[in-house]
């Protein structure tokens, strides 16, 4: 009877941890792009666009953290894969970091070959990762936790993203240097889950490329083509929560699968 | 006989005085080869140590800096030898007094001739050594410790001289050799001078024994004036202070960004009327056009005069320079404008607030630290 109990053990273990049910035979690599656009055409700093409104405006930055990033596949029951912890989306760049055009990468390795159905993450930081900081020792050389121009002390947490740029605020058709706005966002509660209906194959051993879309026009204006806040009357926003909300919520609803 | 005895004379006099020629005088001949290899090259790393509430220190691998690596840079950097009339050193535009800057508006060299910036603080660049200078023109701190020695405004010296001088002088093949394991003087090299340099000056990293970082491990406190411009300088939700926006750029536990930003000193009408156009010049972008490097502001009451020009002398015209939103140009920075469109907020006690703020990051520790000082 004792043998007959391990046997049944056995069969269980093998059961469990050596059949999988769904084998998985193979892997293959995920390019995940976050592209911006904006009202639909490709994005640059610096470069000079026309809100629904009419008005003028022109970027100088324009970055995002993204958390939890997973990916689901196909089927009933089917169980989520893991993409990325944090991933910093930056479409600024810098002396160190030159970006050449309106794209920031993530990348993934290994994902189980077959069909997804679904892409999800945070725009912004989960509450565990928001209460890291840039000094922890936990974080390795590239994680973007140590940027210490995107964590804001007073919140004891980081900056989810930075919009900056100026504007024609005066409708003169001149955007003028004293028209400026800066927008910055964070802390928890305004982090926006985003989950996306995806349609997309791994293939064994081959690199799978997918695009996000994030229109940085749809940040500041919804579809009805609403302001969804007073730009021109809020040009500096870092504290102010009810803003800092819509822009995030503005911000999750600009970010389309391609 | 008395010819014979004359002649002997002579050649006596010749044999004493050619034998014996000046001991300093450098010898021209080909160093032998292989004549430090006995020795002993055993390097150790050096461990720099920081203080317990500031970043770990990343990027540094096993043998990248040593105990003589350390050594070695700490003399060069010290060494005149390094200029071409033996004046000036490294230390001559980074004194520990004035947190390794020389409390110049702007430095001169040794032809007296006046650089157009001001020597920044050579503090806790372990952290970020790149993208150096007030423009980000040096990618590495290595290849900024090039640069120097053959700048006409500053060492105007010439890198083969230097190493003529290092490879024939008396002590540095050995340090070398220690350093780097060079099996001869001819391998003492600029990119190993400069290496050691770097090494010395990762090495420059805060104490952790100013009243801020005491403060934070709850050993201090805070006075009224002090707290106050604390809460200005972070931008401090719910309290009756204007924000003064400066964690913006020197945020962190560094007191910098190590960003890029243009904060209003000028005011122009194109970008093409920047006297110093900063990281413009090494980007050719012209929205970069009078955007310097956001230095950091530990230990920044010691090193006076501020700015890339030194234009400001005291804090107090640095305060009101921000609080005062600064001169529209065509890059200014969003928040000089944020800081312009509230000016009328702050107050004479705010800036006494926000400076009593700023000395909380005093290094006296940091500046007197022994092993900073010159070895010589």
């Amino acid at each position: 009877m004792k043998y007959l109990n391990m046997f049944f053990v056995a069969i269980m273990v093998i059961a469990f941890y050596g059949c999988p049910s769904d084998p998985i035979e193979g892997a293959g690599d995920l390019e995940l792009q976050f592209q911006a656009e904006f009202d639909g055409q490709p994005f640059f700093i610096n470069e000079e666009y026309t809100f629904p409104s009419g008005r003028k405006v022109r970027f100088s930055q324009f970055d995002f953290f993204v958390s939890n990033l997973s990916t689901r596949l196909n089927g009933d029951g089917a169980g989520t894969t893991d993409l990325s912890e944090v991933d910093f989306v930056d479409f600024t760049g810098s002396m160190l970091n030159p970006i050449d055009a309106s794209e920031s990468q993530v990348n993934s390795i290994n994902l189980p070959i077959g069909d997804y159905e679904n892409i999800s993450f945070m725009l912004g930081l989960s509450e565990e990762l928001n209460a890291k900081t840039p000094n922890d020792s936990d974080l390795g050389e590239s994680n973007p936790l140590r940027k210490a121009s995107h964590y804001w002390t007073d919140w004891n947490g980081y900056i989810f993203m930075k919009i900056q740029g100026s504007a024609d605020f005066n409708d003169d058709g001149v955007i003028e240097a004293d028209e400026s706005f800066i927008y910055h966002t964070g802390k928890t509660e305004n982090a926006q889950s985003v989950s996306l209906a995806a349609n997309f194959s791994i293939t064994k051993d081959q690199k799978t490329s997918q695009s996000l879309n994030v229109d940085l026009s749809d940040v500041f204006f919804s579809e009805g083509g609403e302001e969804r806040f007073d730009m021109n009357g809020i040009r500096s926003v870092h504290a102010d929560g009810t803003i800092i909300a819509k822009i995030m919520e503005g911000a999750a609803a600009s970010i389309k699968m391609n | 006989m008395k010819n014979k005895v004359l002649l002997f004379s002579f050649f006596s006099l010749l044999l004493f005085f050619g034998a014996c020629g000046p001991d300093n005088e450098p010898e021209d001949e080909m160093p032998v080869a292989g004549d430090l290899e006995n020795i002993e090259y055993n390097p150790q790393d050096f461990n720099i140590v920081v203080p317990d509430s500031f970043p770990t220190i990343l990027g540094i691998g096993a043998g990248d800096i040593t105990v003589d690596g350390v050594n070695l840079g700490r003399h060069l950097f010290y060494d005149p030898i390094l200029s071409e009339d033996l004046s000036q050193s490294c230390s001559s535009c980074h004194l520990p007094m004035g947190s390794f800057t020389d409390n110049l508006a702007v430095s001169t060299g040794i032809d007296g001739i006046a650089g157009k910036r001001s020597s920044m603080s050579l503090l806790n660049l372990v952290y970020n050594d790149q993208a150096l200078f007030w423009d980000g023109r040096s990618a590495t701190l290595e290849e900024q410790a090039l640069l120097p020695v053959e700048d006409v405004v500053e060492l105007h010296n010439t890198w083969p001289e230097v190493i003529d001088r290092l490879q024939n002088h008396d002590d540095y093949p050995e340090m070398f050799r220690k350093a780097y394991g060079i099996l001869d003087r001819s391998e003492i090299t600029k990119e190993l001078a400069a290496d050691a340099i770097a090494q010395f000056e990762k090495t420059l990293v805060s104490s952790g024994k100013s009243k801020y970082d005491r403060i934070l491990r709850g050993a201090s406190f805070y006075s009224d004036d002090e707290v106050a411009g604390r809460d200005m300088y972070f931008d401090k939700e719910s309290d009756d202070l204007p924000d003064a926006e400066c964690a913006h750029c020197h945020g962190g536990m560094l007191f910098t960004t190590d960003e890029f930003f243009n904060n209003g000193l000028d005011g122009v009408q194109s970008v093409l009327d920047f006297d110093d156009i900063g990281l413009g010049m090494v980007t050719q972008d012209t929205f970069d056009y009078g955007k310097f490097r956001a230095p950091t502001l530990r230990n920044i009451a010691n090193t006076a005069p501020y700015m890339h020009d030194g234009r400001f002398e005291t804090l107090e015209e640095v305060v009101d320079h921000y609080f005062s939103g600064g001169h529209l140009n065509p890059t200014i920075d969003p928040l000089m404008n944020d800081l312009r469109a509230k000016s009328g907020d702050f107050t004479e006690d705010h800036k006494r607030q926000l400076i009593a703020f700023l000395k909380t990051l005093n290094d006296p520790a940091f500046m007197e630290n022994p092993d900073y000082q010159s070895p010589f």
